[in-house]
């Protein structure tokens, strides 16, 4: 074994407090990285990996069972268009009872399997369906309702199918059945009152690439089925384009994190590395007055840094990953996507490399620097202290009112100005990065409760049918009476549709109508007024984008003919369809308009629960949803979760540098705490120098670190506003950060600091004065 | 008689566990107030463990020692800081100053941290300088002055909470023959007015000059300990 090779081994071996922290740095460092550039490339495109995966289809098309016969439909997969595809499967309407007794009619398809060359559904939990009496659930029936693997789906009292269990849930890229049921479960007519059966097939095209594709195939389907027998078709290109808004959400601020993530640690990993170089000055001289060579004593020294780095990669590097599962399935989970194990052996690599990189640089550049100083000279540097006077900083502190530990602490924080440095922008990113994700958690509530407009709006009840009250139906005057005479009704307000044409739009614009007063209904403004008056319309951001215009401008809007001019008022926060859309008031369009669904708002103490019953109970034509069931999109959540595991990532890493830190430091003052204990200082106040040192840096941290984590909030806040759906931000919208939460985000700092220090600043009180004075 | 201020009784200090070496093996002395006792020795005889064991920075593995009564071996660590810090004073050979306060915090700092106010400290820390004829050192850095004047500091900084007792290992040890001398006048005037000091050294002329009573240590054990011993040495001089 190689003299360089025997003291390398030797000094792991007795520094093991140095090589444990280089390895706890890098793991953590690696961990992060490994996460964080998992869920970036992982992020990215992850519809088109599912679809892969599945056999998306390019096309679902639903087929009227009256108009077309099973064999006329199953004709259809042999057209040119069509590169392969799976089914028809017979789906039919089964009414089922959900939370509060309240009744659901969901799509149910008869499907024998799973699998098959198009749509390959993908198990979450449980099984596929095996016999009569047992139901999969699509995922996003199962979330909404709350149904588990082993619950009963209780079928309504008008049901065409028994209550089943739930023996699966399962995803299918595609959104036309809630359930699958064995086909023999499906019953062979409908019940009364309710639609015909009806067959789903799902294609693989030969061409599927554009919307003209798309509706090339459907138009080849609907000339060889009977004219009407097409009755519902959806596309992959509409789901692929919500998936991929929900990722373009996520890149801005996973790529903060990942850069955060990786700057924290090179600082750290470099403050470390350089620290623990110049801690071993005086063994450098030993080593080179022996006769080691330059060369030799940064081999020694790299290799002391790199074995520990690199088991820590090694361990970091799967942790990462294991760790990026439970995120990964939140995002599948977010886009209705199947859970997959995702790895990116590629970028993670290339993060563990820089980290090794970082490692290594950091070591060759401290050792090299040693390495010039003369033997005599690095032993005599590693021996004696190297301060010869006393700083600014410490005549200040000393003159300060406060007990003689707290102020030989504060001090001495600044001793060491570039570890100084470097810890402070460790805690800068901590603080910064719980101010962040804290802001934004915030702010996606506010958007959250905006876009549910729950505060504003409890109830919207729905006209289901045409308004032909012999029918079982209800007009308008019928639905308006209803919800007037509910006793819980505070206020309500009908709404009716309308579109346009609006040059410079592009296409037909839909206009939401309201009648009567409307100021109350919840839309947050971003500029300008609600609308109050004839020949007033407000619009989302996107709208006022597209046409190039701006509050205050007047345009005409063209209804079936009849132009109308319309001063756009306000813009506010929408997030609809396109959001390319008008809403006015009913006496601003010409035509005679009815209302179609009403916002209602709840006298305080309403069972909203109850409400709902009473306005459905009036007869099947009229449905009522609760807008706190409408729920948030759960990319909020997924956007949540991710956030608030990068933040205590983050966090630990602040910790971490802080920790290292104060072990340089405490080691290298060694000597002055046992002179200062030999003169009488106790445990407790060689914990209060220690924390002090750091509590400097730490509000120094915090200073600087709220405002930039505010700044990053408003500017991620604005781009994952601008790339979801092109919306500006109402003001209110960032004004989260109170006088309390940023005092609250001041601590942040001020504990990352104090919990990096605190297990240090207990080993310096712990050591014994003897053996640091007897060294001497 | 002179009441004893420091009562070591089978004194027994073991490095590495109860088999490793002795240190100190069976010690038992008493030291009156006043008395300036030299304790003596080759290296390795114990006269450094011995001086860390009655000034509280090591506790015996055995035995008791007590100081003005009080049992350093029942005493908790924050406890024996401010043993330290209030009743007795150590002098090192390396002076053990710290080299980013002025000389005079330096001398300020025991004060302090007892909680004397930043005011009454200086006072006190400037008077010692004054006594010690360092007044003009107040400001300088311990780096930037000779070795005596940092034992002169260090000396103000043993004292400026007016100790019962004065531990000073090997006080002349790093310092040259003038240094040690004008050194040594100073814990000599302190001694004849009262101040109990309890010296170590291999030095026998320092022992010779200033004695009033002289400890020998072989091997962690107490060879020889007697007040003519130290007469003679000092008739011999």
């Amino acid at each position: 074994m190689s003299s360089v090779l025997r003291k390398m081994l030797s000094d792991l071996r007795r520094r093991k407090l140095q090589t444990s922290i280089v390895a706890v740095v890098v793991f953590l460092s690696s961990v992060t990285a490994t996460l964080a550039l998992t869920l970036l490339v992982e992020t990215d495109a992850p519809f088109d990996r599912a679809f892969e995966q599945q056999q998306g289809a390019h096309l679902f098309v639903t087929f009227d069972s009256v108009q077309a016969t099973e064999a006329q439909v199953q004709a259809t997969e042999s057209l040119s268009v069509v590169s392969a595809s799976n089914g028809p499967w017979r789906m039919m309407p089964a009414s089922i009872l959900i939370a509060g007794g309240r009744e659901r009619v969901i799509p149910v398809a008869g499907r024998g399997q799973a699998g098959g060359p198009v749509d390959r559904i993908a198990l979450d939990s449980g099984r596929w369906v095996q016999g009569d009496g047992e139901v999969v659930l699509s995922r996003q029936l199962a979330d909404e309702a709350g149904f588990r693997v082993g619950d009963t789906m209780t079928a309504a009292a008008d049901s065409t199918l028994p209550s089943l269990r739930v023996v699966g849930i399962g995803v299918s890229l595609g959104n036309d059945a809630a359930a699958w049921v064995e086909p023999d479960q499906l019953p062979a007519t409908s019940g009364p009152r309710q639609p015909p059966a009806q067959f789903l097939v799902a294609y693989r095209l030969r061409h599927a690439s554009t919307k003209g594709d798309i509706a090339a195939a459907i138009d080849a389907m609907t000339r060889s089925v009977p004219a009407t027998a097409v009755v519902d078709t959806s596309n992959y290109l509409d789901i692929k384009l919500n998936a991929d808004r929900t990722t373009a959400v996520m890149i801005p601020f996973l790529l903060a994190f990942s850069a955060f993530a990786l700057v924290a640690s090179a600082m750290i990993i470099a403050n470390l590395v350089g620290g623990a170089v110049i801690a071993g000055i005086r063994e450098i001289g030993i080593m080179k007055s022996v006769g080691f060579t330059p060369a030799q004593v940064v081999a020694v020294f790299a290799g002391q840094m790199l074995i520990p780095a690199g088991i820590a990669c090694l361990a970091g590097l799967p942790a990462g990953i294991l760790l990026s599962q439970p995120f990964l399935d939140d995002t599948a989970h977010a886009f209705g996507l199947p859970r997959t194990f995702g790895v990116a052996p590629g970028p993670d690599a290339l993060g563990i490399a820089v980290i090794l990189l970082v490692v290594a640089g950091a070591t060759v550049l401290s050792s090299l620097r040693a390495g010039r100083q003369s033997a005599a000279g690095a032993i005599a540097a590693g021996s004696s202290p190297a301060v010869h006077g006393g700083s600014l900083q410490a005549r200040v502190a000393g003159r300060l009112p406060l007990p003689k530990s707290l102020s030989l602490g504060l001090g001495d924080s600044l001793a060491r100005p570039v570890r100084s440095a470097m810890t402070v922008i460790a805690i800068v990113i901590g603080v910064a990065t719980v101010t962040f994700a804290s802001g934004l958690h915030l702010t996606l509530e506010m958007v959250a409760s905006a876009l549910i407009r729950d505060q504003q709006v409890q109830v919207q009840v729905y006209r289901e049918s045409a308004g032909k009250a012999d029918q079982g139906g209800f007009d308008d005057p019928a639905v308006t009476a209803l919800i007037a005479r509910q006793p819980g009704t505070a206020r309500f307000v009908g709404i009716g549709h309308a579109s346009a044409s609006v040059a410079g739009a592009g296409e037909s614009v839909p206009v939401t109508t309201y009648r009567g007063d409307s100021s109350w209904v919840g839309y947050v403004l971003i500029n300008g007024r609600w609308f109050n008056g004839p020949g007033e319309a407000v619009a989302p951001t996107a709208f006022f984008t597209r046409l190039g215009r701006h509050v205050g401008d007047t345009i005409t809007a063209d209804f079936y003919g009849t132009p109308v001019q319309l001063k756009l008022v306000g813009e506010i926060f929408d997030q609809q369809g396109d959001d390319i859309l008008l809403r006015t008031g009913f006496d601003s369009v010409p035509g005679k308009l009815v209302a179609w669904n009403y916002d209602v708002q709840l006298k305080p103490g309403t069972d909203a629960v109850a409400y709902a019953s009473a306005i459905e109970s009036a007869g099947p034509g009229v449905s009522a949803e609760l807008n706190r069931e409408r729920g948030v999109d759960t990319a909020f959540l997924l956007i949540n979760s991710v956030l608030a595991g990068l933040a205590v990532v983050l966090a630990l890493i602040a910790i971490s540098g802080v920790f290292n830190t104060v072990v340089l430091n405490t080691r290298e003052k060694a000597r002055d705490f046992a002179i200062l204990k030999s003169v009488g200082m106790t445990p407790r106040q060689v914990i209060g120098m220690v924390l002090a040192s750091v509590a400097a840096l730490a509000l120094l941290g915090a200073v600087l670190g709220i405002p930039a984590g505010i700044a990053l909030h408003r500017n991620i806040v604005t781009v994952m506003g601008q790339i979801a759906t092109s919306t500006g931000i109402p003001e209110v919208f960032f004004g989260v950060f109170s006088d309390l939460l940023v005092g609250v985000l001041g601590g942040a700092g001020v504990v990352i600091a104090m919990l990096g220090a605190l297990v240090p600043a207990t080993w310096a009180a712990r050591s014994r004065i003897t053996d640091v004075l007897q060294t001497e | 008689m002179t009441a004893s201020l420091v009562e070591l009784r089978d004194v027994r200090k073991t490095y590495n566990g109860s088999q490793g070496s002795v240190a100190l093996d069976a010690v038992s002395l008493s030291i009156p107030e006043g008395q300036a006792l030299f304790i003596m020795g080759p290296s390795g005889s114990g006269k450094s463990t011995l001086l860390n064991i009655v000034g509280g920075l090591d506790r015996p593995s055995a035995g008791s020692v007590s100081v003005e009564g009080r049992d350093l071996g029942r005493m908790g660590e924050a406890a024996r800081a401010r043993f330290r810090r209030t009743r007795v004073g150590i002098v090192f050979q390396f002076f053990n100053l710290l080299n980013n306060l002025s000389s005079l915090d330096n001398a300020m700092v025991p004060a302090q941290l007892a909680g004397v106010r930043r005011g009454e400290a200086r006072r006190r820390a400037l008077d010692l300088f004054e006594r010690l004829g360092i007044a003009e050192l107040r400001d300088q850095y311990p780096m930037r002055i000779s070795g005596g004047q940092r034992q002169r500091v260090a000396i103000a900084r043993a004292l400026i909470n007016s100790p019962a007792l004065l531990l000073a290992d090997e006080p002349t040890g790093a310092l040259d023959s003038h240094g040690g001398q004008q050194v040594m006048a100073i814990f000599k005037e302190l001694n004849h007015g009262g101040q109990t000091i309890l010296f170590v050294t291999h030095d026998e002329r320092l022992a010779r000059a200033n004695a009033s009573r002289v400890v020998r240590l072989v091997d962690g054990r107490v060879a020889s300990d007697s007040v003519e011993t130290a007469l003679e040495l000092v008739n011999a001089r």
